[in-house]
């Protein structure tokens, strides 16, 4: 059986520790410096501005990337960003409305999303019905501003696209 | 007169004008002997355009055209995502001639992946990745040099097309980063590493412009470097492998092109070096008419709330924008996006079997350097169906798909959409 000397086994082990030490600090740092500390991006929970201002069905806002979606005095934000590769989608408001099952649920629409770059089509509530998109609209959370009483959306909570919030 | 010699001479001292023609003449043969054969080494064969179509020069001499007109845009380019646009507009119309710069490196660009992909198609056909009668010749080491090149080649097409940061580089960047976004697992971390943000922006803009400069085509010389390099260390074209060996000379019964003696030879001009100035010549002839004749405007700028109805990518990436919009399949309540499915996995896939063709090509030896040799009929059948369904999805997706993807026939006029 071949033998490894204690001194040698030392030294091999202390070279690979320091040497890979120094080579995993670096390999470290190097993707880490990929990785900004602060983005210069539109922040992911802000208002959007007073109920009042809104009209009824689909108001885009650009700058979020997000539908609000007005129904009387209820409120819902649904994403803009189509779920297959990241186009904007854009409401299409039928001429008539039409019912469609979404679910189990049948639902009454008067506007549906429509996606320019590979076709998707999504019902009024979110659901792909045809085109490749894999997953539905995210819808996200709506609430009010205690202060100055204006909506307010945050992208980081997910919510069910049945859900509704009442002014 | 006096004065200007002393000068001259002040400033090479040191400089023995006659050691120095000895020595660059030594260099000139050096060189010319690794770089290119000289004619006591090779055959006719070889040579013929019959047999290679010199699609691989062709290609080096486009690059080197890329390379040349890309410094140029890159004085006058600036990489930032308020300005990029308006800096190539005005090459586009301020700069004397800086259309002529910007779209000879775009149809440069164009070619380099048409002739690529011929030069791919040559060295499948002809089995040029076999080893044939010769002991030392690897072929698929360069075969895989190769199809690094061929990925190399459209890796600068697509950082390319972005930087203009217009409707169609905007939206084919949003696309492209969404497909490593759907990848399972590791797709979002990757994303936001490619981004360094969460959304398309400067820093993504310049790193895409820093690859594209610098990083991608370090590599490429590199690569087509190891390229030609490996062809001369295998012994030249795969055509002559089964060419009768005559041991004086190495050749087909000694029956070289030039027929001279080594020395001899060198003092002429190579029959290569000659077929290598007109073939350098032709192409570029070629892409400047082409430049000439074709126009390429530029999009409107990038809009990130709205893209064009159609977007379409370029042509090179239609058939890739095919298969992510009609690849989501469902498995069980499960649904697989498109762009990890026709954006990952296929293209995956195809160049994985092109990897792999010569470990599980058993066609004999006498097969190697001949156009379509009966005993690869197959895989050459499968390969030219590979081929042209991407030639024909490509043509589909440019001639029959309008607004919202719905497909159209050509002569049909698109409804207006928003």
């Amino acid at each position: 059986m071949k033998t490894v000397k204690r001194r040698n086994f030392l030294k091999i082990f202390a070279s690979i520790g320091i040497f890979g030490t120094m080579a995993g600090q670096t390999a470290y740092a190097l993707v880490k410096s990929f990785f900004p500390k602060a983005r210069y991006e539109p922040p992911q929970r802000f208002k959007v501005g007073s109920a009042y201002q809104f009209t009824d069905g689909p108001n885009f806002l650009a700058k979020h990337r997000i539908f609000v979606i007005k129904e009387g005095n209820k409120f819902h934000a649904l994403s803009s960003v189509c779920t297959h590769l990241g186009c904007n989608v854009t409401f299409n408001k039928l001429a008539k409305t039409k019912n469609v099952t979404v679910r189990g649920k049948e639902i009454e629409e008067k506007w549906e999303f429509n996606c320019a770059c590979h076709g998707s089509k999504f019902y009024g509530d979110g659901t792909p019905y045809t085109g490749p998109a894999p997953t539905p609209l995210p819808a996200y959370e709506v609430s009010v501003s205690a202060v100055d009483r204006k909506l307010i959306v945050d992208k980081n909570i997910v919510v069910d696209s049945g859900q509704r919030f009442t002014v | 007169m006096g004065v200007w010699n002393r000068l001259s001479d002040k400033i090479v001292s040191g400089w023995d004008a006659a050691a120095s023609l000895q020595k660059s003449d030594a260099i000139d043969r050096i060189f010319w002997i690794h770089f290119i054969p000289t004619d006591n080494d090779v055959t006719r064969e070889s040579y013929s355009i019959r047999y290679s179509l010199y699609l691989g020069t062709i290609v080096a001499v486009i690059f080197t055209i890329l390379c040349a007109t890309g410094f140029m845009q890159m004085m006058r380019y600036v990489p930032s995502v308020e300005r990029a646009y308006w800096s190539v507009k005005d090459l586009q119309f301020i700069y004397p001639f800086g259309w002529f710069i910007r779209d000879l490196h775009r149809i440069s660009a164009y070619l380099m992946i048409v002739f690529v992909v011929l030069h791919l198609c040559r060295t499948f056909y002809t089995g040029a990745f076999k080893k044939g009668g010769r002991k030392k010749t690897n072929g698929w080491i360069n075969w895989m040099t190769g199809i690094l090149l061929l990925v190399l080649t459209l890796a600068m097409a697509f950082t390319g097309y972005v930087l203009p940061w217009d409707q169609v580089g905007f939206w084919g960047a949003t696309i492209g980063t969404n497909i490593i976004k759907s990848i399972p697992v590791i797709g979002d971390w990757l994303r936001y590493f490619v981004l360094g943000g969460n959304e398309l922006g400067q820093n993504f803009l310049i790193r895409i412009y820093a690859v594209h400069v610098l990083l991608l085509p370090l590599l490429t010389v590199l690569f087509i470097s190891y390229h030609f390099w490996r062809n001369r260390k295998d012994g030249g074209m795969a055509c002559e492998d089964n060419l009768p060996v005559d041991t004086a000379q190495g050749t087909e019964s000694g029956q070289t092109v030039s027929g001279l003696q080594k020395d001899e030879a060198l003092k002429r001009t190579p029959m290569f070096l000659k077929r290598l100035i007109w073939v350098s010549l032709a192409t570029t002839a070629f892409a400047i008419l082409l430049t000439l004749f074709v126009s390429l405007p530029l999009n409107a700028p990038a809009n990130p709330v709205m893209a064009e109805n159609p977007a379409k990518a370029p042509w090179f990436l239609l058939w890739l924008q095919e298969l992510v919009a009609s690849t989501t399949i469902s498995v069980g309540q499960y649904r697989i996006n498109g762009g990890f499915v026709g954006g990952m996995v296929i293209p995956g896939l195809l160049l994985t079997w092109l990897a792999l063709v010569p470990f599980f090509d058993n066609s004999p030896p006498e097969a190697t350097g001949v156009w379509f040799h009966r005993s690869r009929l197959r895989q050459n059948i499968l390969f030219t169906i590979i081929l042209l369904a991407i030639i024909c999805l490509i043509f589909f997706t440019y001639f029959c798909r309008g607004p919202n993807w719905v497909f159209f026939w050509p002569w049909e006029v698109w409804p207006e959409v928003h």
